[in-house]
């Protein structure tokens, strides 16, 4: 069996509808799951999303998942709750040998031939946000990358091993304590803990296809073109898959609220894809979606108000003894 | 020629003398230059150094020099000027094939066999931190490498050429706008930055061998012992280099004033690495030394509270173990 699945809230089912659709419009031997950290209830009827189907985040067992709501973001828990799915597809489906996943705001223009090859000789596959310099103080710049991870976690494959079940366990740990959006306490959710994978984990490939995982952070590395209704990057790899991350039909205009270096009139290059990408998301009901609010979501997050004041106090102590110890 | 170079201030000189002294030991055949983040107090300092040699920061004419100490500390600046020193060395010794570089707070205790067999090889060098992980939340943490980089900064071996010449200025380019500690905003002086290193440049060699830059970061991993007079790492690995990381002489009793987690109760057997550490640094007066002014940098401000410096600190420790931190 083929598998892919993804993580998302309710409010981003049209985005993850899109991905999925577009995945198997391209690749019809291919299922893929939905990971929901939400609950179905009345609002969803998972048939409008079929032939893919849901798995809730309370059914994969999450160790202290009260614990996990309770002290993270709804964004932080979506991303701890990533290696968990992996491991309860893996658990569920004995015959499941490869498995990947994509994030919900990534579209597919092309065949997984090329991404399905990474796995021939590894067992782990993380994808890496550029392999160029990338210059300049405008956002995103290397400091965010050291802070927020070299590695992009919207997309990793994972061929069914004793090391990539190692490693999807212990990634699975480290994020129930330490998955936190905390750059001061080098924590950047799910992804940043990914720059360890290659040196402690073996048989790691780093995928650098220039056609899979397009998104801002590599866009001064990679150019679209268009040739026989065919989009390619570089005019050398066919586009497999673009991440449309911070970006938004709020702001249509806007490439990604993530980053300041381009616009669509500095790069028209990628203009169509984000118009194609903008009539896709919308004939899937973002609208209807993109307000629902998660389950999980506490009224009052004021114990993170007050837990980001809390932190902020004892950084600024701690800048203050750095100082004075030194 | 086979040359080795390190950076300090004339403060750390002692630390600076005890590696290059164990260096030469084992490897007669290589020069080791101290870039001196300060100025020479007296020309006795030279002589006492030989057969090491010293270069002064200023000779080395680092771009925007005035501009670079105005917005760095000395720590800051310390870290930085390593790759404007290693560009410095290429240009000025045209016969320099390979150069290496080691932290002034390490001793040395073999031949650099392994280092050149690389360099044939490689066009970069470095050591991770650690190569296994460790699970515990005692200090240093497993995420705290995600904050301060996964590579030491206090080793690195080039080979001239192409790449490493580039390597060299884009490290450059980096600390000089981006060499702070600032873990929030993804800085940590010359360290941080090499995470980079393996995706941006070709034929980096990312050593994972035990026997080098044993330390504090990674003693869950490996254990030292003595046979037939050599020091062995896990038994099997002849100890190549140890790093003193965060040992004080006034400390005594703390493998490392950055860490909690090994203490000598439990290893003993690093107990007379140290000890051996320390009779070096006593020989040549490091805890006189310590104490040498610097040339372009004043004591700070703090250092001038006399006891209420210490009050403020008790006080700071205090509010932040009530807030659980």
């Amino acid at each position: 069996m083929k598998l892919c699945y993804t993580v998302c809230t309710n409010s981003h089912l049209a985005k993850a509808k899109t991905m999925a659709d577009s995945l198997v419009k391209h690749n019809p031997d291919y299922q893929v799951v939905i990971g929901l950290v939400d609950k179905l209830g009345a609002v969803i009827n998972p048939a409008d999303f079929a032939p893919h189907t849901f798995v809730e985040v309370e059914k994969i067992q999450i160790p202290d998942f009260e614990e996990v709501i309770r002290k993270y973001t709804t964004f932080e828990v979506s991303c701890v709750a990533k290696p968990y799915f992996a491991q309860y597809l893996f658990e569920q489906f004995s015959d499941l040998e490869r498995l990947y996943y994509f994030d919900a705001d990534i579209c597919f223009f092309n065949k997984l031939t090329s991404v399905e090859r990474l796995l021939d000789a590894h067992e782990i596959v993380i994808s890496v946000h550029f392999t160029t310099d990338l210059e300049g103080q405008q956002e995103p710049n290397l400091r965010n990358l050291l802070n927020a991870g070299l590695y992009n976690t919207g997309f990793l494959a994972f061929k069914r091993s004793v090391e990539s079940l190692r490693f999807i366990q212990w990634w699975g740990k480290r994020l129930l304590t330490e998955g936190y959006h905390d750059f001061a306490q080098g924590m950047f959710v799910d992804q940043l803990w990914v720059n360890f994978a290659p040196l402690l984990f073996k048989n790691v490939l780093i995928d650098t296809h220039s056609g899979h995982n397009v998104g801002y952070w590599n866009f001064h590395e990679r150019v679209v073109s268009q040739k026989n209704n065919q989009y390619y990057i570089n005019n050398e790899q066919p586009l497999v898959f673009f991440h449309f991350s911070g970006y938004g039909p709020e702001s249509p205009d806007t490439i990604s609220q993530y980053q300041e270096r381009y616009s669509f009139d500095t790069r028209p290059d990628v203009k169509p894809i984000f118009e194609e990408y903008n009539r896709l998301i919308i004939s899937n009901g973002h609208q209807n979606y993109k307000d629902l609010p998660c389950a999980f979501y506490k009224k009052s997050y004021s114990h993170q108000k007050l837990r980001g004041l809390r932190r902020r106090i004892i950084l600024i102590l701690r800048q203050l003894l750095r100082q004075l110890e030194n | 020629m086979n040359l080795v170079f390190t950076v300090c201030t004339n403060s750390h000189l002692a630390q600076a003398k005890a590696m290059a002294d164990s260096l030469v030991a084992y490897n007669p055949a290589y020069q080791v230059v101290i870039g001196l983040v300060d100025k020479i107090a007296n020309a006795s300092e030279s002589e006492w150094l030989r057969p090491h040699t010293i270069l002064e920061i200023e000779t080395i004419q680092i771009p925007d020099f005035e501009a670079l100490l105005g917005k760095f500390s000395l720590y800051e600046m310390s870290c930085l000027a390593k790759p404007y020193f290693a560009e410095y060395l290429f240009k000025t010794h045209a016969s320099l094939q390979r150069l290496l570089y080691f932290d002034t707070d390490m001793l040395i205790f073999d031949a650099f066999d392994d280092i050149e067999a690389s360099l044939t090889q490689y066009d970069i060098v470095i050591t991770p931190h650690f190569t296994s992980p460790f699970g515990d939340h005692k200090s240093p943490h497993l995420r705290t490498f995600l904050n301060s980089g996964i590579y030491n900064g206090g080793f690195f071996a080039l080979r001239r050429g192409d790449e490493a010449l580039r390597f060299l200025k884009w490290w450059q380019d980096y600390v000089a706008e981006d060499g702070y500690v600032n873990f929030c905003r993804g800085m940590f002086v010359d360290q941080l930055c090499l995470n980079f290193l393996p995706v941006f440049f070709k034929n980096v060699l990312v050593e994972h061998s035990p026997r080098y830059n044993v330390a504090y970061w990674n003693l869950h991993e490996r254990s030292v012992s003595q046979r037939d007079g050599n020091w062995w790492v896990n038994g099997t690995h002849r100890l190549l280099f140890f790093h003193f990381s965060g040992y004080q002489i006034d400390a005594p009793t703390h493998l490392s004033v950055h860490q909690d987690r090994h203490e000598w109760k439990v290893r003993t057997d690093v107990q007379p690495l140290f000890e051996l550490y320390k009779q070096a640094l006593l020989k040549y007066n490091h805890s006189e030394r310590l104490h040498l002014p610097n040339a372009y940098f004043r004591k700070p401000w703090h250092r001038k509270l006399g006891k209420i410096r210490g009050w403020i600190i008790v006080i700071c420790r205090k509010i932040l173990k009530m807030l659980d931190a």
